[in-house]
């Protein structure tokens, strides 16, 4: 079993009089460690698909399971909860709250699982460890670099220890040098913390570092290079059924 | 989720600043009104309960609050009730002191002037210990003599202090009466419509006028004005028991008693929800706005946190964390500002007018920290809610077509738009149609025979020639009954009325001279002219109608024929042709056989009856060398009230040749 899974999952936008058809009976699956890239030009309908994956959206058509579990049947308060349990999110943007330092950035996830706060602030700092970057905690978003941010936000995404982290062109407001020491950071959270990735991209110097590379064309699969040893979502599946119900 | 609401704010400084400030216009505009709705509402608590000497808690008959001006001794507490009263009231908690009140009209005068009175009579003892507690200065309550406001001093055209005053009234047995007392000094009754009535007096004063040891009321003083409506009940309940059905209890703000109070706070009330209403809309609306545009300024921030799992609930939380926070600095702001402007103001020692209160009074706002923590908190939970829908709505990103209510200000814009409307509409209602003229009848007798006609009935009732002879008044009133013995001597229209029993009020004399009445006492100084407005009420009404030359005072004009008990009759309708004509018109009846008047009904200027009289003549005198017949009984009936009336018995009329020194004035003292 896999923990997000597709099947001829379509999306239409309606714009006015002309509708868009973003995806296109995609068939698709995420399994357990997996670091997948998706690629494709602007407007091929990366972003979508990981909205849908996150459970940002809902399809027009098709089905989406996470771990196994249709995601229509998920009431609004359910579909919050696997956000919040299940899921870590980097946007192209950082989306750090301005008025908040690194530290309560990254403890802002925390907020929503009932902790303490010494043990929010225990392992807000512990991720920005991760991240290395201990010495920023107190560094307000506007204080910081580019790279920096977007290290703070995946610090975010990883705080819950969520299974999947769903990552939106992270590195495309970034310069080359902070686009690939990021990717090193993921793919290294990846092996080490066996931590799920799914992220779009569209710079091709990054596929490389990237073990399984998902190519969309006007929302259509073109190519996905899937490894046949994907670990399955067993994990998900045990911890996820009582979350997701 | 508080700091980072807070930080937010901070972050948007001019926009937090800017709904701050018109947030905190609108509740300091609350609070004033607040603020000045208390002054106003514990003035008009302090002229009703202190000034006007009601204090707290008053003791009537049943149904006294609404009949005492109409039937003071019908409805009066005689004195077993009021040893009763004065038993059960100091074991009651919170008892302060108790008091006898009496009230009553009447005329005074002056030399020459004379006005109508509204006279309270009360203990000034009393009264002196209830003024310590009033937030009002009042001048000292009259120990021997009479207060009388400015404005009844001036009809009366300025009389010396300490000059004598005399009162002038009906006794509760209905007989006139009169006493003398000094002018000691003036006071305000508090309330501009009887302002220049206004008259007090020692209780005992106004007894020995009435003529009685009744009293109209008792009032109470307890220790708080809070506890009167505890102490009304438990009094009614005690006195329930002792006397079932007699007395009736009500509090300072009953509205018989505390109009003044009642009706203004009722307006004012009105007012001040309407204020609150449209004010609250607007720093709601304000409040909305901000929330809206904050929301949109962050949609990526509420995109980012819903990613994270946040709900839309726990998101609209922290945008309605931020206008709390705004609503609470703009509420500090208001608040300081409204206690530092009322503090200004008693500084500067403002005076103001209020509503119906005769004199300016010194501007002393009062807003209790908890009154102003209320209205603040309800504010600012109407806003919260407020701020939740909107931020709810809009955070949500989908609108769910179906679930969209009338926005909250609209609907409080409508409800405020129907509480103005309700006062604007009201006294549509209030239109009468104009009462109907009455048609003349087409082929009348012309005026001239119609005065000979009047003057032939007048002359049946001794209103021409020289005549004398015994009258007695029976008067039956639903507060007893009465029998007065009269001699009576008449020539040309001049009456003179002398006592004779019951001996207690013999030497009391009318004399009705053409237009003037008087009556006079031993005891009195000079006689008291009554006024035509007294001349409704009691004895005088009496006098008045059976001297009534109609045929001088009232202008006739033809009704047609009617018939009355089997007796063919013309009907005229009499109208006032001389200012000492009392009542506006009458309709006679006069006998078409024999010209006599059979009837009369006298009319106010409404057209209201206020007095029906029955005439019979079976009395014969010899006028002329011819016998005519001359009036035996006249019953004079209360309109609206049938079970009172008067029975004036005519016996041994014979022609007589009095003197006419006997009508006079000046004679009137030494007879
Ligand atoms: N909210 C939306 N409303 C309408 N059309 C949209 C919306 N989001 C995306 N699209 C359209 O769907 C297609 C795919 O967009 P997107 O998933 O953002 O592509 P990418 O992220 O690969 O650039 C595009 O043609 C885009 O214009
Ligand atoms: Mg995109």
């Amino acid at each position: 079993m896999n923990l997000v899974e597709f099947e001829s999952v379509t999306k239409r936008y309606r714009l006015g009089e002309v509708e868009v058809t973003a995806l296109d009976s995609v068939d698709f699956a995420v399994r357990r460690g997996d670091f997948v890239a998706i690629t494709g030009p602007s407007g091929s309908g990366k972003t979508t698909m990981l909205n849908l994956i996150g459970c940002l959206d809902s399809p027009t058509s098709g089905e989406i399971r996470v771990a196994g579990q249709p995601v229509s049947g998920l009431d609004d308060h359910a579909l919050d909860q696997l956000r919040s349990r299940s899921y870590g999110i980097i946007f192209q943007n950082f989306n750090l709250v301005p008025v908040l330092t690194a530290l309560e950035n990254v403890m802002l996830p925390l907020y929503l699982h009932g902790l303490s706060k010494d043990e929010r602030q225990h392992r807000a700092s512990a991720a920005l460890a991760a991240v290395s970057l201990t010495r920023f905690a107190d560094f307000r978003p506007d204080q910081m670099s580019g790279g920096q941010r977007q290290r703070v936000a995946v610090a975010r995404a990883l705080v819950t220890e969520p299974k999947l982290i769903l990552a939106d062109e992270p590195t495309a407001s970034l310069d080359t040098a902070s686009a690939l020491s990021l990717v090193d950071l993921m793919k290294e959270l990846n092996t080490e913390r066996r931590v799920t990735f799914v992220f779009s991209t569209h710079d091709q110097r990054l596929l490389q570092h990237v073990s399984r590379v998902v190519e969309l064309r006007d929302g259509q699969l073109s190519g996905d290079d899937a490894p046949g040893a994907g670990v399955t979502g067993a994990a998900l599946v045990q911890t996820g059924d009582s979350e997701v119900a | 989720m508080w700091s980072m609401a807070f930080r937010n704010l901070y972050r948007d400084r001019r926009r937090t600043l800017a709904t701050v400030i018109a947030v905190a216009a609108g509740l300091f505009a609350v609070l004033m009104f607040l603020a000045y709705i208390r002054f106003v509402e514990s003035s008009l608590a302090a002229v009703v309960i202190y000034r006007d000497a009601n204090a707290h808690v008053q003791v009537y008959r049943v149904d006294g609050p609404e009949q005492l001006a109409a039937t003071p001794a019908q409805y009066s507490l005689d004195s077993a009730d009021q040893a009763l009263i004065h038993r059960a009231l100091p074991e009651l908690p919170h008892f302060l002191r108790a008091s006898n009140q009496l009230v009553g009209v009447g005329v005074v005068q002056a030399d020459a002037d004379s006005a109508v009175f509204l006279a309270r009579g009360i203990d000034p003892e009393f009264e002196a210990a209830l003024q310590q507690h009033s937030p009002l200065a009042a001048p000292p309550p009259p120990v021997d003599g009479l207060l009388l406001t400015t404005q009844l001093q001036d009809l009366l055209g300025y009389p010396a202090q300490h000059s004598d005053l005399q009162l002038f009234g009906a006794s509760y047995a209905n007989r006139m009466n009169a006493i003398e007392a000094p002018l000691v000094g003036d006071f305000s009754t508090g309330i501009e419509a009887i302002e220049d009535k206004g008259l007090k007096a020692p209780l005992a004063l106004l007894q020995s006028l009435y003529d009685t040891d009744a009293v109209s009321r008792v009032v109470v003083q307890l220790d708080d004005r809070m506890h009167s409506g505890n102490f009304r009940a438990q009094l009614a309940a005690e006195l329930e028991r002792q006397a079932p059905g007699r007395f009736e209890v009500t509090t300072w703000d009953h509205p018989q008693i505390g109009q003044l109070y009642t009706s203004f706070m009722g307006f004012f009330n009105m007012v001040f929800a309407f204020t609150g209403i449209v004010v609250f809309t607007i720093a709601l609306t304000t409040i909305q706005h901000t929330v809206a545009m904050n929301v949109a300024d962050r949609t990526r921030e509420i995109g980012m946190l819903r990613s994270l799992g946040f709900g839309r609930g726990r998101i609209a939380g922290l945008f309605v964390r931020e206008s709390l926070l705004t609503t609470l600095a703009a509420a500090l702001v208001a608040a300081a500002l409204a206690y530092a402007v009322i503090a200004a103001l008693a500084l500067a020692g403002v005076e103001t007018q209020l509503p119906r209160i005769a004199e300016p009074a010194p501007l002393a706002l009062q807003l209790p920290p908890l009154w102003a923590v209320i209205a603040i908190a309800c504010a600012g939970a109407g806003i919260a809610l407020g701020a939740l829908l909107t931020a709810r709505k809009r955070v949500g990103g989908e609108v769910r077509p179906g679930r969209r209510g009338v926005p909250l200000t609209q609907l409080l814009a409508a409800a405020g738009c129907l509480l103005l409307a309700v006062p604007l509409l009201s006294p549509a209602q209030a239109q009468t149609p104009p009462p109907m003229e009455e048609v003349a009848a087409s082929r009348s007798p012309d005026e001239e025979t119609m005065r000979a006609w009047l003057k032939q009935a007048d002359l049946a009732r001794g209103g021409w020639g020289s005549y004398q002879w015994k009258l007695r008044i029976h008067t039956e009133d639903p507060a007893g009954a009465t029998d007065t013995d009269y001699d009576i001597a008449v020539r040309d229209g001049r009456a003179l009325a002398m006592t004779t029993a019951p001996r207690r009020y013999r030497g009391e004399k009318i004399l009705i001279a053409s237009r003037a009445m008087w009556y006079a006492k031993p005891g009195l100084r000079k006689p008291v002219s009554i006024s035509p407005q007294q001349r409704l009420v009691g004895e005088a009404a009496n006098g008045d109608i059976a001297a009534t030359q109609y045929a001088r005072d009232y202008a006739p004009a033809y009704l047609g024929s009617a018939d009355l008990d089997g007796t063919s009759c013309h009907k005229l309708k009499l109208t006032a042709a001389s200012d000492s004509a009392t009542y506006e018109s009458i309709i006679y009846y006069l006998d078409k056989r024999n010209r006599l008047a059979v009837r009369a009904e006298f009319l106010t200027a409404s057209g209201m009856p206020l007095k029906v009289a029955h005439f019979e003549y079976d009395n014969r005198v010899q006028i002329d060398g011819e016998t005519r017949p001359f009036v035996s009984h006249m019953k004079i009936v209360n309109a609206n009230f049938p079970e009172r009336y008067s029975l004036l018995e005519y016996r041994r009329v014979a022609p007589a040749d009095p003197p006419d020194s006997l009508f006079t004035v000046d004679t009137l003292m030494t007879l």
